[in-house]
């Protein structure tokens, strides 16, 4: 068990995870799990008890032939992709923010880049995972062929579960091979006018300025997209990064319009219906208002910011508390988590 | 091109002849004689009979009598199947898994479903839903926990496309809706619906979220979940959830994810919105015969591991590939040990890209014949033929048990050695299709139920390839699903803290134990031999 | 093959070659229409085995009503893998049905006299004399809808004499098979495939003229009729050598199948000399020395061309080829209409929801006139108010000299 285990707990194995959350479930305490903090250190409150993926590390097993890797949750995004790479493979779930973020941190957030337009959205790359529930017992889910469907899938129900229904220690990720060519593009046409000419493109992100567009295929395939569609090769699109807006994309024009009245920096993926912003935290709250109203959440990242990093959006059904409570039946994990 | 008719060489049993006596009497409803006036009157009288008169011949408990007389005010006498056939009709799905259900309820709206599903909870019978029956493990055969026959709550009348949302490329389905006919009207707009079971043009999409289906274009499309954006589950008190992940990054738990495979026993999937995706500008659909099983495996590992992955890898073996030919005329090589199939879908350079490092690998691994589909046609002809392996079956024998087991990739060609050795040391003829890309093998071992001892040596069969596949870190089903034929081979595959988590999900969403009961999780955790054909059920 | 079949309905491999997959829901416009299994083939064959077993008598009402429904447009063959010979089955079960529970009151002595009709041709003709006449005078209107024939039958056209030139002809002789229905009430589609045939080089012939197919006694369970008929047929063309023509989907269909049926060499030989109309023009002919036929018309494939026959994409073509004439498919599938020989009228229920379906699908193809090659489909989709032609008559029109 890592040091100073009274307010930063850092296991190593599965055995001392399952320790940790026994003794905080029998001192009626709770924790905050975290990874490497790229996202989490920036949620208020960042001073509760940590249980911290940080020694979780390694990549157990890389099966090139099978397109599977797994890994410890606490490994770094970087090292699992610089090892892919070795072999030509890829997981395309991209890091969040500067900081080292982890793969469990990704899963447990499910908070995914521009590229999850086409290559899909976190949760559809996970194949199995192993945690530790709130009650202390470790579970297994999923298994490591691409397809499986023995039992319930809580490989979806885990992601995106922001550490309050267990401790992912470690996870099996499906890989493909990484695309011959990639390029990014952009053009002064909106995005909505390009989505029909285009034929699947990994990643569309509209700035104040402009369009851009990634293209992950052929580089002949590629060339005659662009030129198609008026696409010019340039940078990537700088993304906004003090919160993160998701509404039905059915809604996105509406909320749109409501955001073109606020002092924002916006960045939109259209199709996804997500929008990355900056802004003075009242303008931010005014965007979460009207998020809301159009049936969306907004999650602010900023801490200085001062905002809550959950909003009435994030508030859980009477079903996932259900469901809540039965994997963490005495509130051992995170349960300021929703907490606005 | 008329079809070959054979002749059925028969000897007809006069009237009056022995019968078995219970049970002829079931169904004294009215017939429907020429001179019915009209829809509704001809209709009605498809069977049904009054609930009391349909039941007399068996012992209906108090809540039963009761509850038959609830959901006919609810249904009406046309959508309510109490009679001996109409009740026989809905033993077993497309497995061959029979139980007997209390009734068949047939709602034609959300609303009547809620109905129906608070009238069984209020008389403490089990549901057990259905939409057209096309499963494979028995998830829609009505067993019943302790002898409480269900209630068989068919969802095939909710068949209407509700909105196809083009601009946001996606649908809203009732959960009736026949996967192939969403495909068709997506193709108006120049899109498709990726999941493609084998079944596809008679499975129902709300039996492909609650099974999550596959189909062939898994290997890089993904499974259901990744084409189901959100599902309105209802629960066993008619509350309907919508679970939604229209949304990019959900707020709040994925119970979307959970809900698809849920196999009915989380409720009723009553409506779902699906993903629809731009239908591919070019598709190159690859032949490849090979001289030997392990020749082709070794070639499916080859395009794995290759810088583009194919859309479709599959590999069918040589009795599958002469069976077929009849029916589909596909122009697969008859004399090649093993086919495979492979596609690439997308842009032109990228398809011929694929095309070529496909036909290269596939030679450099032995290939004795590759042969590129020359259009829509030649295409459509290869997978017909493909998807027609499970009926074309019945020109070998009268029965048929299919297995889903996956392993990893690696492990494609040992698996496929086993199966052989299995069939051999069982004495029985089996022959398989691959999910080749995804390691997902489908053994269709054949047989004939008349044949005394047969059934005994099938499941040893079916068990021995089961267990082979757990034995190379495989699973015990891909796509089929748990259901109940694959129920207590969970143990196999969990351990007892595992499937804990999953039950404690599963009662957290479903806490009345009413929805299709018996079904997924091991009754008895760990003790034992698995079962195919568990209590209750009969073959 | 096992002990309990000499007690059997049913053949046995028939039977067990389904296996219950289900693949053919979608396909049955019955199954369409209840949802349930008992109305689709899976349960149906549910139905046959449960009766050959002894669990349930043929008779039972609920599993009479399951065997009664079938249309018998047999498109479930058509997508079954197991290539299970439903038609067959169905027609064993009918047989078996009307052996066991012969019709009774007024429908038997409609079967009496209808069935006995349709195997002489006077009669039929005489038939259809008099329905022109009711219809000239509109006495046809006291009949109940179901019995009243939407087919306008001019006495012109029952007194018709076919045309035909007696001199040999480059592609010799080419039989026209006229039929009962077809030749009392459709003398001007006969006249168009006279019209045809001649224009593309075969002498048609009419006699002989043998009575009725038996097609429409196979379908109601008269069994023994039917191959009396069958026979007959095949007896009247014995000393002829040619293609019989057959510009009626369901004797066509039906002929067809004489050979398994009967299981004669004699009745195998016919059953290859009869050919769809379709299958003796070839389009580019057609093409290329059509003169226009500017119409737009839904195409309504016949069950019988299109999944007994599996010729509704050569017909398709054939139609195509047709300069000026433009086709819409239904978005239907092709599910059958409802009408099934006598179907219509022995199963008003389904017959008239089919019809409300079909008319429907056809009104969504924006059409304002239907091509269909059976006189079944023909008056029970004249039944909804389309306008009908035969495939027959626009290609007479597009081969006109």
């Amino acid at each position: 068990m890592g040091v100073n285990a009274a307010t930063h707990l850092e296991p190593t194995d599965i055995g001392e995870v399952i320790d940790a959350v026994t003794q905080a479930r029998e001192r009626s305490s709770a924790l905050e799990v975290r990874g490497a903090g790229s996202v989490l250190d920036r949620l208020p409150p960042g001073d509760a008890p940590v249980l911290s993926t940080a020694r979780l590390t390694g990549i157990v097993d890389h099966a090139p032939a099978d397109l599977t890797v797994t890994v410890r949750a606490g490994t770094r995004l970087d090292e699992v992709r610089d090892r892919l790479a070795e072999h030509g493979q890829e997981c395309p779930i991209e890091p969040i923010g500067e900081h080292g973020t982890t793969v469990g941190g990704r899963l447990g957030t499910a908070l995914a880049g521009p590229r999850q337009l086409g290559a899909g959205r976190v949760r559809d790359w996970l194949l199995r995972v192993r945690f530790v529930t709130g009650a202390g017992t470790p579970a297994t889910a999923g298994g490591v062929t691409v397809k499986d469907v023995t039992g319930f899938d809580l490989c979806r129900l885990m992601t995106g579960s922001w550490g309050t229904l267990g401790v992912i220690t470690e996870v099996t990720l499906k890989l493909r091979p990484i695309p011959p060519h990639r390029a990014w593009y952009a053009t002064d046409t909106p995005q909505h006018d390009l989505a029909s000419q285009l034929y699947r493109p990994a990643a569309v992100v509209s700035t104040s300025e402009r369009t851009h567009v990634l293209f992950e295929d052929h580089p002949d395939d590629a060339d005659a997209q662009a030129a198609g569609a008026g696409l010019v090769p340039a940078d990537p699109p700088v993304l906004p990064a003090s919160a993160r807006a998701v509404v039905d994309p059915a809604r996105l024009a509406a909320f749109r319009a409501d955001l073109t009245e606020l002092d924002l920096t916006v960045a939109i993926h259209d199709q996804l219906g997500l929008c990355h912003l900056d802004g003075q935290p009242d303008a931010l709250v005014a965007a979460r208002a009207a998020a809301e109203r159009h049936g969306g959440a907004l999650l602010v990242l900023d801490p200085s910011t001062g905002l809550p990093a959950f909003g009435r959006g994030h508030a859980p059904s009477p079903l996932a508390q259900r469901v809540s409570t039965a994997l963490d039946p005495d509130d051992v994990l995170a349960p300021w988590r929703w907490q606005r | 091109m008329t079809r070959p008719r054979r002749r059925g060489r028969f000897t007809r049993r006069r009237a009056g002849a022995p019968a078995r006596p219970s049970g002829s009497s079931a169904t004294p409803g009215p017939t429907s004689p020429a001179t019915a006036s009209g829809r509704s009157a001809s209709l009605a009288t498809a069977g049904s009979g009054s609930v009391p008169s349909a039941t007399a011949d068996r012992s209906l408990s108090g809540p039963e009598t009761s509850l038959l007389a609830t959901l006919e005010d609810i249904l009406g006498d046309d959508g309510l199947r109490t009679g001996h056939l109409g009740r026989a009709t809905y033993r077993r799905d497309a497995s061959f898994l029979n139980a007997d259900p209390l009734a068949v309820a047939l709602p034609r709206s959300v609303e009547q479903t809620a109905h129906v599903l608070r009238a069984c909870r209020d008389h403490g019978i089990p549901f057990t839903p259905r939409a057209a029956g096309t499963g494979l493990a028995g998830g829609a055969t009505p067993t019943g926990e302790g002898g409480r026959r269900p209630v068989v709550v068919s969802v095939a009348r909710m068949d209407q496309l509700r909105e196809l949302d083009v601009p946001n490329r996606r649908a809203w389905v009732e959960p009736g809706l026949v996967n192939a006919r969403l495909g068709k009207a997506a193709a108006a707009h120049g899109l498709r619906f990726a999941p493609d079971p084998a079944s596809q043009i008679a499975a129902t999409l709300g039996g492909n979220v609650a099974t999550n289906a596959g189909g062939i274009h898994v290997l890089t499309y993904g499974v259901m979940s990744q084409h189901v954006l959100a599902v309105e589950l209802m629960d066993a008190d008619g509350v309907v959830h919508v679970l939604d992940g229209t949304r990019a990054e959900q707020a709040g738990l994925d119970l979307r994810g959970v809900s698809v495979g849920g196999e009915g026993t989380l409720g009723i999937v009553v409506g779902a919105c699906l993903r629809l995706l731009p239908a591919p500008p070019a598709v190159g659909t690859l032949l490849a015969g090979f001289a030997s099983l392990e020749a082709a495996a070794t070639a499916v590992g080859a395009l794995v591991v290759s810088d583009r992955l194919p859309d479709a890898v599959e590999l069918m073996d040589a009795r599958a590939v002469s069976l077929v030919e009849d029916y589909a005329q596909a122009g697969y090589p008859q004399d090649a040990a093993a086919v495979l199939l492979l596609e690439y879908e997308g842009l032109p350079a990228g398809v011929d890209a694929g095309v070529a490092t496909a036909d290269r690998l596939a030679r450099d691994h032995g290939a004795t014949s590759v042969v590129r589909a020359d259009g829509p046609d030649q295409r459509a002809r290869i997978w017909k033929g493909r998807k027609a392996v499970a009926g074309a079956i019945a020109k070998r024998a009268p029965d048929f048990y299919l297995q889903d087991v996956v392993v990893p990739r690696s492990r494609l060609g040992e698996m496929l050695d086993a199966v052989v050795a299995i069939g051999e040391r069982e004495r029985l003829e089996i022959l398989t299709v691959v999910h080749a890309g995804d390691g997902n093998l489908h053994p269709f071992v054949l047989f004939d139920r008349r044949v005394e001892g047969m059934i005994d040596r099938v499941f040893a069969a079916g068990h021995d390839i089961v267990a082979t596949a757990l034995s190379l870190d495989g699973t015990v089903t891909g796509e089929h699903g748990v259901g109940i034929e694959k129920r207590d081979f969970l143990s196999d595959v969990f351990d007892s803290d595992d499937l804990a988590v999953q039950r404690a999900v599963r009662d957290a969403i479903e806490p009345s134990g009413l929805a299709n009961p018996d079904k997924v999780l091991p009754t008895t955790v760990g003790c034992g031999e698995a079962r195919m054909v568990p209590e209750g059920a009969w073959v | 093959m096992t002990g309990h079949q000499e007690m059997s309905i049913f053949d046995s491999d028939q039977l067990a070659a389904c296996v219950q997959c289900g693949f053919c829901l979608s396909s049955c416009p019955t199954y369409e229409v209840t949802h349930l299994e008992e109305h689709g083939p899976r349960g149906r064959i549910l139905a046959m085995r449960l009766a050959d077993q002894g669990e349930l008598p043929l008779t039972d009402p609920a599993l009479a009503d399951s065997l009664e429904t079938c249309v018998q447009c047999r498109a479930c063959e058509e997508v079954c893998p197991s290539l299970v010979q439903f038609g067959s089955l169905m027609e064993t079960a009918r047989a078996e049905l009307h052996e066991q529970q012969p019709p009774t009151g007024i429908r038997r002595l409609a079967h009496a006299v209808g069935f006995a009709a349709l195997g002489r041709r006077t009669l039929v003709r005489l038939g259809s004399f008099g329905l022109a006449v009711a219809q000239l005078f509109r006495l046809d209107r006291v009949l109940p809808d179901q019995l009243r024939p939407a087919r306008r039958v001019r006495v012109r056209d029952v007194l018709r004499r076919y045309r035909a030139p007696t001199d040999p002809a480059p592609s010799g002789d080419a039989f026209v098979f006229l039929g009962c229905v077809m030749d009392g009430m459709f003398r001007d589609v006969h006249q168009a495939t006279v019209d045809v045939l001649s224009a593309v080089g075969y002498r048609p012939r009419i006699e002989p003229a043998p009575a009725c197919c038996g097609a429409l006694s196979a379908h109601a369970g008269r069994e023994d009729e039917a191959h009396a008929m069958a026979q007959a047929t095949i007896d009247a063309y014995a000393d002829t050598h040619g293609p019989i023509v057959v510009d009626s989907a369901g004797c066509g269909g039906a002929m067809k199948e004489y050979g398994s049926v009967l299981g004669t060499d004699q009745a195998r030989a016919f059953s290859a000399r009869v050919k769809d109309l379709s299958e003796v023009i070839d389009p580019a002919e057609v093409t290329e020395r059509g003169r226009s036929v500017p119409l737009t018309l839904a195409y309504q494939a016949p069950c019988h061309l299109r999944n007994v026959q599996g010729l509704a994409d050569t017909s398709l073509a054939l139609l195509r080829a047709i300069p000026g004439l433009t086709l819409l498919e239904p978005d239907d599938g092709q599910l059958c209409c409802g009408s099934g020989g006598i179907y219509s009228l022995e199963q008003p229920g389904f017959g008239d929801e089919l019809l409300a379906r079909k008319d429907a699908s056809l009104d969504r193809t924006g059409a304002r006139a239907v091509v269909s090659g059976n006189p079944g489909c023909a008056m029970q989709i004249a039944r909804a108010g389309w306008e009908i032609h035969h495939p027959a008559q626009l290609l007479a029109r597009a081969l006109r000299p």
